[in-house]
């Protein structure tokens, strides 16, 4: 559906080539987006999100490579079928009010049937009384879901949303989540591409996450995949006077935690390692009270990946 | 579309109406008295209300029109206008389009209710209209080029290039009527002449029209005039990124 091919991107004119001031900020960046995916994109700040989601919408020309969607040029491609957008700043004319708004998005669309388009995008992020509303009196929260609004108008077969929970509060954190679900079953080849600080959110969302760091990309996180190996455990049990002996004789690698309770990391090789040990301490007379994988989260899989670009770049 | 864009535009036609109440207090052809009308219309031809019409069509463009592409760039409204599925060329044919179509309406308008309230008849022939179409399109190419390649200020640009081009003939006019001879060499005269927005040319056409027949070399002109800065304005737009 979206596909980036050693995409470069440089910003400055003539005078700041000639000056040696060109600021690279996307360096060979490669990514498929397949149909049916919900890719994240993260990146510290200047990494080059921006500039790739302004690509993606034509609103920039690489200076080297290639960006498609569909197998077109992105303008050629969101002029004849438009994208769902939500842009991090959103901006509209502040003396338009909600209503005026969304009939001018819906006439840029060419849509059928506009009023009862709009009152049910507006009804879906709750702004349907905010119709009269002028833009310029709205809250932070409100706009970006006026933006949202504007984004599910039409049919659209790609979704960008760039930082879109900024403004919004938990509540409406959670819907977001809903709609973009929603948006998502209603046609499972649908693409949406999720700029955003906010791993947490990204990894409730994205199937997979491409984390960029100086304008390349330096890995694909794919969220569904299964682990590549046996988790570890977080393992505790009950205070007895020899319970941390048994688990240590059960568990020769088991690592301690600190705190008031009696828990440990342990770290069996499968699942059936992890039943006979877990069942030798129990026969110990070990009374065992919680037991739990211990996943590796996007935010640690990020500073990772972010961490091992830095290492690179140093030993340069 | 167009009802929505005539809506954003209520208040800018407005201060067109404004405008033209203006040019009716200011314009001495309208201020001649019914006993003294046969002798007036002797001294000011009523084709001299095409210049009048002219000019509020020049400025209805410039009200208009004014930041009609450079407020989107600047202010970032072209990102959610763009992410649906419309070219911005046309989007932006289509406003200035409207805002040609408001400036013709409103100058007809203009022409038969001023003549009527200043004589109670129709004098000036519909061939008054040939020039504020023609300012029309000069400056509304004028302000489409500056509103592309300037973040703000287009339609002080389109201003200053008319107040320098009356400045120009005003220095061309001296000369002519002095004898004394400019500094300019011919060849820098005429280049200049050819650059600024064609008065003449619109002066040309007024006095055949006058003399009974038509200047098509002027009107040509002036109208390849406009839409010269009108295609550099799109090709401007087509081919520069957005910020």
């Amino acid at each position: 559906m979206i596909r980036l091919d050693g995409v470069e991107k440089e910003y400055g004119g003539w005078m700041a080539r000639a000056r040696g001031r060109v600021v690279r900020a996307l360096d060979g960046v490669s990514l498929h987006v397949p149909p049916g995916t919900a890719m994240g994109i993260v990146g510290p700040n200047g990494a080059g999100k921006s500039t790739l989601i302004r690509l993606l919408l034509g609103y920039i020309r690489p200076t080297g490579g290639a960006v498609r969607v569909d197998g077109m040029e992105p303008r050629a491609y969101v002029g004849s079928r438009g994208m769902g957008y939500v842009p991090e700043t959103v901006a509209i004319p502040p003396a338009w009010s909600v209503g005026h708004a969304m009939r001018v998005f819906a006439a840029l669309s060419e849509l059928d049937a506009p009023a009862a388009k709009i009152d049910g995008v507006l009804r879906r992020v709750g702004m349907e009384d905010a119709a009269h509303r002028r833009i310029g009196a709205l809250s932070k929260g409100m706009l970006q879901r006026v933006a949202i609004a504007q984004a599910l108008l039409g049919q659209r077969a790609v979704l960008v949303l760039d930082e879109p929970t900024g403004g919004l509060d938990p509540e409406w954190i959670a819907e977001l989540r809903a709609i973009v679900a929603e948006w998502r079953a209603a046609d499972p080849a649908r693409v949406v591409l999720i700029a955003s600080h906010d791993l947490d959110e990204l990894e409730r969302t994205a199937d997979r996450v491409a984390v960029l760091e100086a304008g390349r990309v330096r890995e694909v996180i794919d969220l569904r995949a299964p682990a590549l190996r046996f988790p570890a455990y977080r393992l505790e049990v009950e205070a007895t006077p020899h319970a941390g002996e048994a688990v240590r004789a059960c568990f020769p690698d088991a690592v301690a935690e600190e705190g008031p309770d009696l828990a440990f990391r342990v770290q069996p090789t499968d699942t059936d390692d992890l039943n006979r040990r877990v069942a030798e301490l129990l026969r110990r007379g070990v009374s065992v009270r919680a037991l739990a994988p211990e996943r590796e989260t996007l935010e640690e899989r990020f500073h990772g990946a972010v961490g091992r670009g830095r290492g690179r770049k140093g030993g340069r | 579309m167009i009802p929505l864009i005539l809506r954003q535009l209520r208040v800018r036609l407005l201060v067109v109406l404004a405008i033209c109440g203006a040019f009716y207090l200011l314009e001495p052809t309208f201020h001649v008295h019914a006993d003294e009308a046969a002798d007036a219309a002797q001294a000011i031809p009523p084709g001299e209300i095409a210049f009048t019409l002219a000019n509020l069509a020049g400025a209805s463009m410039l009200v208009l029109l004014a930041g009609f592409v450079a407020t989107d760039r600047r202010r970032g409204y072209y990102r959610l206008y763009f992410s649906h599925p419309t070219r911005p060329l046309a989007y932006y044919a289509l406003r200035w389009g409207v805002a040609y179509g408001l400036t013709l309406a409103v100058c007809a308008a203009f022409f038969v209710v001023s003549q009527l309230a200043a004589w109670g008849e129709i004098r000036a022939g519909a061939d008054a209209l040939v020039q504020p179409a023609l300012f029309a399109l000069i400056y509304g190419g004028v302000v489409a080029f500056a509103s592309v390649a300037f973040p703000r200020g287009d339609s002080l640009v389109a201003l200053a290039l008319y107040l320098v081009t009356d400045l120009w003939q005003g220095f061309l006019s001296f000369f002519g009527e002095t004898g004394v001879a400019p500094p300019l060499s011919p060849l820098v005269r005429q280049g200049i002449s050819f650059v600024l927005p064609p008065h003449l040319a619109l002066r040309d056409f007024y006095e055949a029209a006058r003399a009974g027949h038509a200047a098509w070399g002027a009107v040509g002109f002036a109208g390849g005039y406009g839409l010269f800065w009108l295609a550099a304005a799109a090709l401007l737009l087509w081919s520069r990124e957005w910020p």
